[in-house]
């Protein structure tokens, strides 16, 4: 015959079973979203490409124009996001940081003509191959 | 009428099994050990400057800051945010390094087991707090130092080798012979998922090639006092493909008894490599001390032996 349990136990083992799932889940999830965007934080991907990169920053203004800018970098954003440099993260690391530094930018815009932040994101993976060549805007393209 | 028993229907043969992957009960000392162990490397990781790499250039220092000066603190400028948590508060640099200096002190409390069940969970909290404060601040170790105190600060990993458990027998008392395992599987499942993540994410040209590696040392990465010597004797394509077998071996070995010892062997291998080649401060110490959760407890006799040696009055020295 089955042992009956206390319902309070039962409800206790419930509850760390419920919790036990979104633990195990959340680390799943996010080491799959870590493969499928190529950024390997966060997710337990580790070391999976040595890439090397450099940012080009500008304001893009209502008539179309383009003017470089350097954001106001401090300690390690400036390693990170400033000069010519290296991640083991994966290239989506870049893709997912710098939007989030645009945004930052884009709030602080020196003049309302202001219509987006850009990121022209120069990359080359593993000393190998031409240098690839992406631009990450704040808002998204689609959006302005 | 037949006499046979029933058959247990597959729906209660899998909530048996779960529950009892999840809830048996077990003794608490290796939880308790890596309590000790995984704390102080904790404390380690905030005063420690230098690896093993360098031996020479170990240093210790406290607090050792992530931002030097005012000027230099990213948060107070440019810095990307964790997506889904901007709504941390951004505290002044001055808070912020009060915080910094608080997290070793509650770090070391919680390997002592002084006060555990408070000094934990401020630990993890704090310490969780600041990863998740700016992308700047993530690293592989600092991840799994958070996810791992997370799981003990809320553990009853106290029950031995902790002031609090030699308090509680000075009183009397005596923590549960045995807890549910609960803790210890979400631990066991973390580590396998890391190496599993982390092998996955290195099935690619650049690791079955060697070229990563070949980056590493390009970029000047590899600069380990040993690294000439190591080599001079294996070639970076075998370097690179023992670390990708290793790191999806150990995703599974240390969950087969006949596979834990030489799983353990591997894993030391794989992590003394990279201490030895890389600046790597404490993620393989991590690792080490997180192994302990494979291995059998401690077997009732002895463990009984020990509870009585611990709760035996030691004779004063006057």
């Amino acid at each position: 015959m089955a042992e009956r349990r206390p319902a309070t136990q039962s409800h206790r083992r419930l509850l760390l079973s419920l919790l036990a799932l979104a633990f195990i889940g959340a680390q799943v999830a996010l080491g799959i979203r870590g493969i499928a965007l190529d950024d390997n934080r966060y997710g337990w991907g580790m070391f999976g490409d040595d890439v090397h990169y450099r940012i080009h920053y500008a304001y893009v203004r209502g008539d179309g124009t383009r003017t470089p800018f350097r954001p106001d970098f401090r300690g390690k954003a400036k390693d990170y996001l400033g000069g010519p440099k290296r991640t083991r993260y994966g290239v989506g690391s870049l893709r997912t940081a710098i939007p989030m530094l645009l945004r930052h930018a884009y709030e602080r815009r020196p003049s309302p003509d202001v219509v987006a932040c850009e990121a022209m994101l120069v990359h080359q993976t593993n000393h190998v191959g031409p240098f690839e060549h992406e631009l990450l805007s704040y808002p998204p393209r689609g959006a302005r | 009428m037949s006499d046979a028993p029933q058959p247990v229907p597959l729906p209660t043969r899998l909530r048996v099994a779960l529950e009892d992957f999840l809830f048996a009960p077990t003794g608490t000392r290796n939880l308790c050990l890596v309590r000790v162990l995984f704390g102080s490397v904790f404390v380690l990781r905030h005063v420690l400057k230098g690896g093993i790499h360098n031996p020479g250039a170990i240093s210790l220092r406290f607090p050792r800051h992530l931002y030097e000066s005012k000027e230099a603190y990213a948060l107070a400028g440019n810095h990307p945010s964790v997506p889904g948590f901007e709504w941390l508060p951004v505290p002044s640099f001055e808070v912020f390094s009060w915080i910094e200096g608080a997290i070793p002190i509650f770090g070391a409390l919680f390997a002592m087991g002084l006060f555990t069940r408070i000094v934990g969970p401020l630990a993890a909290l704090s310490f969780s707090y600041v990863f998740l404060l700016s992308q700047l601040h993530y690293w592989h170790h600092a991840q799994c130092l958070a996810v791992v105190m997370m799981v003990l600060a809320f553990s009853p990993c106290a029950d031995h080798y902790s002031v609090d458990a030699w308090l509680l027998r000075r009183r009397g008392g005596r923590p549960p012979r045995t807890r549910a395992i609960f803790p210890k599987r979400l631990l066991q499942i973390t580590v396998s998922l890391l190496y599993g993540f982390s092998f996955l994410s290195k099935l690619n040209t650049g690791w079955s090639t060697g070229l990563v590696l070949l980056a590493f040392q390009a970029d000047g990465s590899l600069r380990g006092q040993v690294a000439p010597l190591v080599l001079a004797f294996v070639s970076l394509r075998t370097l690179s493909r023992f670390t990708v077998l290793a790191e999806g071996f150990l995703s599974f070995g240390l969950w087969v008894p006949k596979l834990r010892k030489p799983a353990i062997a591997v894993g030391v291998l794989l992590h003394l490599g990279i201490d030895l080649l890389m600046a790597v401060r404490t993620f393989s110490f991590q690792m080490y001390v997180l192994y302990l959760l494979f291995l059998d407890e401690p077997k009732e006799a002895d463990a009984a032996e020990a509870e009585s040696r611990e709760a035996t009055p030691r004779p004063s020295a006057a």
